[in-house]
Protein backbone atom coordinates (compact mmCIF):
# COMPACT_ATOMS: atom_id res chain seq x y z
CA UNK A 1 0.00 0.00 0.00
CA UNK A 2 0.98 3.64 -0.79
CA UNK A 3 1.75 5.32 2.54
CA UNK A 4 1.41 8.65 1.26
CA UNK A 5 -1.93 7.63 -0.09
CA UNK A 6 -2.87 6.44 2.81
CA UNK A 7 -1.72 9.37 5.20
CA UNK A 8 -3.25 11.71 2.52
CA UNK A 9 -6.76 9.88 2.63
CA UNK A 10 -6.52 10.08 6.14
CA UNK A 11 -5.40 13.32 6.90
CA UNK A 12 -8.10 14.46 4.98
CA UNK A 13 -10.80 12.29 6.79
CA UNK A 14 -9.50 13.47 10.34
CA UNK A 15 -10.15 17.17 8.91
CA UNK A 16 -13.22 16.76 7.60
CA UNK A 17 -15.05 15.38 10.48
CA UNK A 18 -13.10 17.27 12.85
CA UNK A 19 -14.33 20.45 11.03
CA UNK A 20 -17.89 19.41 10.83
CA UNK A 21 -18.01 18.34 14.11
CA UNK A 22 -16.96 22.07 15.30
CA UNK A 23 -19.49 23.26 13.11
CA UNK A 24 -22.31 21.17 14.44
CA UNK A 25 -21.02 22.25 18.09
CA UNK A 26 -21.00 26.18 16.79
CA UNK A 27 -24.36 25.66 15.16
CA UNK A 28 -25.85 24.30 18.81
CA UNK A 29 -24.71 26.86 20.97
CA UNK A 30 -25.94 29.95 18.49
CA UNK A 31 -29.30 27.82 17.87
CA UNK A 32 -30.89 25.81 20.91
CA UNK A 33 -33.85 24.28 18.85
CA UNK A 34 -30.99 22.64 16.28
CA UNK A 35 -29.39 20.93 19.26
CA UNK A 36 -29.65 17.23 18.09
CA UNK A 37 -31.09 18.04 14.50
CA UNK A 38 -28.45 17.71 12.55
CA UNK A 39 -25.42 15.14 13.04
CA UNK A 40 -22.29 16.50 10.24
CA UNK A 41 -20.01 14.33 11.75
CA UNK A 42 -21.80 11.47 10.99
CA UNK A 43 -21.97 12.76 7.15
CA UNK A 44 -18.69 13.33 7.21
CA UNK A 45 -17.65 9.84 8.33
CA UNK A 46 -20.20 7.95 5.46
CA UNK A 47 -18.72 10.51 3.07
CA UNK A 48 -15.16 10.22 3.97
CA UNK A 49 -15.55 6.34 3.85
CA UNK A 50 -17.09 6.16 1.09
CA UNK A 51 -15.14 8.34 -1.05
CA UNK A 52 -11.89 7.00 -0.25
CA UNK A 53 -13.31 3.42 1.03
CA UNK A 54 -12.01 1.47 4.37
CA UNK A 55 -8.58 2.78 4.59
CA UNK A 56 -9.53 6.34 5.91
CA UNK A 57 -11.21 4.84 8.56
CA UNK A 58 -8.50 5.14 11.43
CA UNK A 59 -8.62 8.59 10.07
CA UNK A 60 -12.39 8.84 11.18
CA UNK A 61 -12.22 7.14 14.13
CA UNK A 62 -9.15 9.92 15.18
CA UNK A 63 -11.30 12.81 13.70
CA UNK A 64 -14.54 11.52 16.19
CA UNK A 65 -12.30 11.49 19.07
CA UNK A 66 -10.85 14.91 18.74
CA UNK A 67 -14.13 16.43 18.16
CA UNK A 68 -15.05 14.30 21.55
CA UNK A 69 -12.03 15.56 23.14
CA UNK A 70 -12.22 18.84 21.85
CA UNK A 71 -16.12 19.88 22.22
CA UNK A 72 -17.09 18.98 25.60
CA UNK A 73 -19.95 20.92 27.17
CA UNK A 74 -19.76 21.78 30.90
CA UNK A 75 -21.30 19.02 33.19
CA UNK A 76 -20.16 16.63 30.30
CA UNK A 77 -18.29 13.49 31.15
CA UNK A 78 -14.92 13.63 28.50
CA UNK A 79 -15.33 9.69 28.63
CA UNK A 80 -18.89 9.50 27.86
CA UNK A 81 -18.33 12.32 25.01
CA UNK A 82 -15.25 9.82 23.61
CA UNK A 83 -17.39 6.80 23.52
CA UNK A 84 -20.04 8.23 21.77
CA UNK A 85 -18.05 9.43 19.04
CA UNK A 86 -16.20 6.40 19.13
CA UNK A 87 -19.22 4.34 18.65
CA UNK A 88 -21.13 6.94 16.15
CA UNK A 89 -17.66 5.65 13.84
CA UNK A 90 -17.48 2.41 14.32
CA UNK A 91 -20.91 2.17 13.52
CA UNK A 92 -20.37 3.74 10.08
CA UNK A 93 -17.54 1.09 9.30
CA UNK A 94 -20.04 -1.52 10.28
CA UNK A 95 -22.96 -0.53 8.62
CA UNK A 96 -20.63 -0.16 5.13
CA UNK A 97 -19.51 -3.55 5.92
CA UNK A 98 -22.34 -4.99 6.39
CA UNK A 99 -23.64 -3.66 2.95
CA UNK A 100 -20.44 -4.92 1.40
CA UNK A 101 -21.29 -8.34 3.14
CA UNK A 102 -24.87 -8.64 1.34
CA UNK A 103 -23.79 -7.35 -1.96
CA UNK A 104 -25.38 -3.52 -1.74
CA UNK A 105 -22.33 -1.76 -1.76
CA UNK A 106 -22.94 -0.24 -4.98
CA UNK A 107 -22.47 3.15 -4.17
CA UNK A 108 -21.91 4.63 -7.78
CA UNK A 109 -23.04 5.67 -11.05
CA UNK A 110 -21.51 7.29 -14.23
CA UNK A 111 -21.95 10.40 -12.85
CA UNK A 112 -22.73 11.06 -8.88
CA UNK A 113 -23.57 8.29 -5.82
CA UNK A 114 -26.04 5.62 -6.17
CA UNK A 115 -28.93 7.31 -3.84
CA UNK A 116 -30.77 4.25 -2.52
CA UNK A 117 -27.93 2.48 -0.91
CA UNK A 118 -26.46 6.34 0.20
CA UNK A 119 -29.61 6.73 2.13
CA UNK A 120 -30.05 2.80 3.30
CA UNK A 121 -26.13 2.68 4.75
CA UNK A 122 -27.74 6.26 6.23
CA UNK A 123 -30.49 4.42 8.12
CA UNK A 124 -28.23 1.63 8.93
CA UNK A 125 -25.54 3.85 10.67
CA UNK A 126 -27.98 5.76 12.27
CA UNK A 127 -29.55 2.26 13.90
CA UNK A 128 -26.10 0.88 14.63
CA UNK A 129 -25.25 4.29 16.20
CA UNK A 130 -28.20 4.65 18.25
CA UNK A 131 -27.82 1.38 19.57
CA UNK A 132 -24.35 1.77 20.64
CA UNK A 133 -24.73 5.26 22.08
CA UNK A 134 -27.67 3.80 24.39
CA UNK A 135 -25.21 1.14 25.58
CA UNK A 136 -22.42 3.73 26.79
CA UNK A 137 -25.25 5.57 28.46
CA UNK A 138 -26.39 2.92 30.04
CA UNK A 139 -23.32 1.89 31.30
CA UNK A 140 -21.52 5.18 32.64
CA UNK A 141 -25.81 5.71 34.23
CA UNK A 142 -26.58 8.52 32.61
CA UNK A 143 -30.36 8.25 31.70
CA UNK A 144 -32.75 10.63 32.91
CA UNK A 145 -35.60 9.03 35.10
CA UNK A 146 -38.11 9.95 31.76
CA UNK A 147 -35.87 8.63 29.32
CA UNK A 148 -37.60 7.88 26.66
CA UNK A 149 -36.02 5.16 23.76
CA UNK A 150 -38.29 5.51 21.05
CA UNK A 151 -37.91 9.50 20.97
CA UNK A 152 -33.93 8.95 21.23
CA UNK A 153 -33.56 6.35 18.53
CA UNK A 154 -35.84 8.82 16.36
CA UNK A 155 -33.82 11.65 17.25
CA UNK A 156 -30.44 10.22 16.29
CA UNK A 157 -32.10 8.48 13.11
CA UNK A 158 -32.66 12.16 12.27
CA UNK A 159 -30.25 13.68 12.95
CA UNK A 160 -27.85 10.90 10.79
CA UNK A 161 -30.14 11.35 8.03
CA UNK A 162 -30.10 15.42 7.92
CA UNK A 163 -26.54 15.31 8.54
CA UNK A 164 -25.99 13.30 6.19
CA UNK A 165 -27.71 15.18 3.80
CA UNK A 166 -26.22 18.26 4.30
CA UNK A 167 -22.66 16.71 3.95
CA UNK A 168 -23.36 15.19 0.77
CA UNK A 169 -25.25 17.86 -1.06
CA UNK A 170 -22.35 20.09 -0.41
CA UNK A 171 -19.28 17.44 -1.10
CA UNK A 172 -20.90 16.56 -4.64
CA UNK A 173 -21.80 20.22 -5.26
CA UNK A 174 -18.12 21.57 -4.72
CA UNK A 175 -16.55 18.31 -6.01
CA UNK A 176 -18.75 18.48 -9.10
CA UNK A 177 -17.33 22.05 -9.47
CA UNK A 178 -14.12 21.22 -9.20
CA UNK A 179 -13.84 18.08 -11.25
CA UNK A 180 -15.12 20.57 -13.92
CA UNK A 181 -12.30 22.98 -12.93
CA UNK A 182 -10.19 20.30 -13.53
CA UNK A 183 -11.52 19.29 -16.90
CA UNK A 184 -11.08 22.95 -18.15
CA UNK A 185 -7.79 23.91 -17.20
CA UNK A 186 -6.26 20.01 -18.34
CA UNK A 187 -7.82 21.23 -21.70
CA UNK A 188 -6.45 24.72 -22.12
CA UNK B 1 -27.39 27.99 -1.72
CA UNK B 2 -24.82 25.86 -1.47
CA UNK B 3 -22.42 28.87 -1.26
CA UNK B 4 -24.59 30.08 1.58
CA UNK B 5 -24.46 26.97 3.98
CA UNK B 6 -21.01 26.31 2.88
CA UNK B 7 -19.70 29.92 4.03
CA UNK B 8 -22.09 29.78 7.32
CA UNK B 9 -20.70 26.50 8.24
CA UNK B 10 -17.08 27.54 7.69
CA UNK B 11 -17.65 30.36 9.70
CA UNK B 12 -19.20 28.28 12.45
CA UNK B 13 -16.56 25.53 12.55
CA UNK B 14 -13.90 28.22 12.32
CA UNK B 15 -15.70 29.88 16.20
CA UNK B 16 -15.13 26.41 17.33
CA UNK B 17 -11.80 25.89 16.60
CA UNK B 18 -10.91 29.51 17.92
CA UNK B 19 -12.84 28.44 21.52
CA UNK B 20 -10.41 25.59 21.83
CA UNK B 21 -7.31 27.93 22.60
CA UNK B 22 -8.58 31.63 23.04
CA UNK B 23 -4.88 33.26 22.69
CA UNK B 24 -5.03 32.08 19.11
CA UNK B 25 -8.06 33.24 17.71
CA UNK B 26 -8.34 33.51 14.09
CA UNK B 27 -5.25 31.48 13.65
CA UNK B 28 -7.68 28.73 11.00
CA UNK B 29 -10.00 31.27 9.08
CA UNK B 30 -12.05 28.67 6.60
CA UNK B 31 -14.44 31.21 5.48
CA UNK B 32 -12.19 32.90 3.41
CA UNK B 33 -10.57 29.63 2.28
CA UNK B 34 -14.33 28.76 1.21
CA UNK B 35 -15.17 32.47 0.23
CA UNK B 36 -11.40 31.74 -2.30
CA UNK B 37 -12.66 28.49 -3.24
CA UNK B 38 -16.44 29.27 -4.49
CA UNK B 39 -14.47 32.44 -6.19
CA UNK B 40 -12.32 30.27 -8.26
CA UNK B 41 -14.87 27.59 -9.15
CA UNK B 42 -17.54 29.51 -9.88
CA UNK B 43 -16.68 33.29 -10.63
CA UNK B 44 -18.84 36.35 -10.73
CA UNK B 45 -22.47 34.82 -10.18
CA UNK B 46 -22.09 33.14 -6.74
CA UNK B 47 -20.81 36.68 -4.95
CA UNK B 48 -24.78 36.55 -3.70
CA UNK B 49 -24.56 33.25 -2.62
CA UNK B 50 -21.14 34.62 -0.75
CA UNK B 51 -22.59 37.66 0.23
CA UNK B 52 -25.36 36.31 2.05
CA UNK B 53 -23.75 33.23 3.96
CA UNK B 54 -20.78 35.96 5.25
CA UNK B 55 -23.46 38.37 6.21
CA UNK B 56 -25.33 35.03 8.34
CA UNK B 57 -22.06 34.04 9.49
CA UNK B 58 -20.78 37.57 10.81
CA UNK B 59 -24.25 38.24 12.52
CA UNK B 60 -23.83 35.08 14.31
CA UNK B 61 -20.05 34.43 14.74
CA UNK B 62 -17.84 37.08 14.62
CA UNK B 63 -15.77 37.54 17.86
CA UNK B 64 -15.85 41.26 18.56
CA UNK B 65 -18.77 41.55 20.88
CA UNK B 66 -18.53 45.42 21.14
CA UNK B 67 -19.07 45.50 17.36
CA UNK B 68 -22.68 47.22 15.90
CA UNK B 69 -24.58 44.73 13.56
CA UNK B 70 -24.19 46.89 10.60
CA UNK B 71 -20.33 46.73 11.04
CA UNK B 72 -20.45 43.27 10.61
CA UNK B 73 -22.85 43.49 7.64
CA UNK B 74 -19.85 45.99 5.79
CA UNK B 75 -17.27 43.68 7.08
CA UNK B 76 -19.00 40.93 5.17
CA UNK B 77 -19.75 42.86 2.36
CA UNK B 78 -16.23 43.47 2.15
CA UNK B 79 -14.63 40.22 2.70
CA UNK B 80 -17.13 39.28 0.09
CA UNK B 81 -15.53 41.40 -2.69
CA UNK B 82 -12.15 41.88 -2.15
CA UNK B 83 -11.32 38.08 -3.21
CA UNK B 84 -12.66 39.17 -6.35
CA UNK B 85 -10.43 42.24 -6.42
CA UNK B 86 -7.22 40.50 -5.17
CA UNK B 87 -8.38 37.86 -8.57
CA UNK B 88 -8.76 40.46 -10.81
CA UNK B 89 -5.50 42.40 -9.83
CA UNK B 90 -3.53 38.89 -10.26
CA UNK B 91 -5.26 38.72 -13.61
CA UNK B 92 -3.46 41.76 -14.85
CA UNK B 93 0.11 40.64 -13.37
CA UNK B 94 -1.08 37.11 -15.36
CA UNK B 95 -0.69 35.41 -11.93
CA UNK B 96 -4.19 33.69 -12.10
CA UNK B 97 -3.40 30.28 -13.59
CA UNK B 98 -4.20 27.95 -10.34
CA UNK B 99 -4.35 24.77 -11.93
CA UNK B 100 -1.86 23.02 -14.53
CA UNK B 101 -0.32 19.83 -15.49
CA UNK B 102 -3.06 17.65 -13.11
CA UNK B 103 -1.54 20.22 -9.60
CA UNK B 104 -2.39 23.38 -7.87
CA UNK B 105 0.01 25.76 -9.01
CA UNK B 106 0.90 26.48 -4.71
CA UNK B 107 2.55 29.91 -5.66
CA UNK B 108 -0.19 31.63 -7.13
CA UNK B 109 -2.58 30.55 -4.47
CA UNK B 110 -0.67 31.85 -2.23
CA UNK B 111 -0.55 34.99 -3.65
CA UNK B 112 -3.92 35.85 -3.80
CA UNK B 113 -4.14 34.22 -0.01
CA UNK B 114 -1.52 37.12 0.86
CA UNK B 115 -3.32 39.79 -1.06
CA UNK B 116 -7.05 38.74 0.15
CA UNK B 117 -5.85 38.99 3.59
CA UNK B 118 -3.74 42.31 3.29
CA UNK B 119 -6.84 43.83 1.54
CA UNK B 120 -8.73 42.39 4.00
CA UNK B 121 -7.23 44.09 6.83
CA UNK B 122 -6.58 47.26 5.29
CA UNK B 123 -10.23 47.65 4.81
CA UNK B 124 -10.98 46.68 8.23
CA UNK B 125 -8.49 48.97 9.43
CA UNK B 126 -9.86 52.21 7.53
CA UNK B 127 -13.86 51.03 8.87
CA UNK B 128 -12.90 51.09 12.45
CA UNK B 129 -10.74 54.14 11.92
CA UNK B 130 -13.69 55.90 10.91
CA UNK B 131 -15.70 54.87 13.43
CA UNK B 132 -13.21 55.70 15.45
CA UNK B 133 -12.69 52.11 17.11
CA UNK B 134 -8.81 51.69 16.29
CA UNK B 135 -7.62 52.45 20.61
CA UNK B 136 -7.76 48.19 20.53
CA UNK B 137 -6.87 47.52 17.08
CA UNK B 138 -3.40 46.65 16.19
CA UNK B 139 -3.12 46.78 11.91
CA UNK B 140 0.24 44.55 12.03
CA UNK B 141 -1.19 42.19 14.79
CA UNK B 142 -4.26 41.96 13.01
CA UNK B 143 -2.98 41.54 9.37
CA UNK B 144 -0.35 38.64 10.35
CA UNK B 145 -3.15 36.43 11.94
CA UNK B 146 -5.64 37.17 9.06
CA UNK B 147 -2.51 36.36 6.65
CA UNK B 148 -1.78 33.20 8.98
CA UNK B 149 -6.05 32.25 9.18
CA UNK B 150 -6.26 33.20 5.58
CA UNK B 151 -3.63 30.42 4.79
CA UNK B 152 -4.53 27.85 7.11
CA UNK B 153 -7.87 28.16 6.31
CA UNK B 154 -7.12 27.91 2.53
CA UNK B 155 -5.00 24.85 2.72
CA UNK B 156 -7.41 23.13 4.88
CA UNK B 157 -10.44 23.68 2.41
CA UNK B 158 -8.48 23.08 -1.04
CA UNK B 159 -6.26 20.29 0.51
CA UNK B 160 -9.80 18.36 1.63
CA UNK B 161 -11.84 19.10 -1.54
CA UNK B 162 -9.12 18.40 -4.10
CA UNK B 163 -8.26 15.11 -2.42
CA UNK B 164 -11.95 14.12 -2.30
CA UNK B 165 -12.52 15.36 -5.71
CA UNK B 166 -9.98 12.84 -7.17
CA UNK B 167 -10.97 10.25 -5.19
CA UNK B 168 -14.50 10.83 -6.17
CA UNK B 169 -13.29 11.20 -10.08
CA UNK B 170 -11.39 7.43 -9.54
CA UNK B 171 -14.61 5.91 -8.31
CA UNK B 172 -16.92 7.19 -10.99
CA UNK B 173 -14.51 5.76 -13.78
CA UNK B 174 -13.82 2.39 -12.17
Amino acid sequence: MNINKWLLCNSAAVLAVFVFGAATVSLENSFVWLHNIFDLPTGARLGMLLIFGLICFPGTLVGSLLVGVAFIEPGESINVKVLEESAGAFSALIALLMMHYFKLSNFYTKESFYYPHVLFLCILTALLSATSRLIVLVQFDQLDKDFNYSEYIGSVLLSNLFGTLVFFTLAIFIMQAFRQYFIQHTTD
Amino acid sequence: MCAIAGIFLAGAASTSIDLIAPEYVGLVDLKTGTRLALVLLFGYWVLPGILLGSIGSNMLFLPYDDIHDSIRVIFALLESTIPYLALLFLHRFKWDQFYADSRMITAHLIALCALTSIMCSLAMVLVMQSLRLTENYHLFEHLGAYFSGTLSGTFIVFFMFILMTKAFMAKLKG
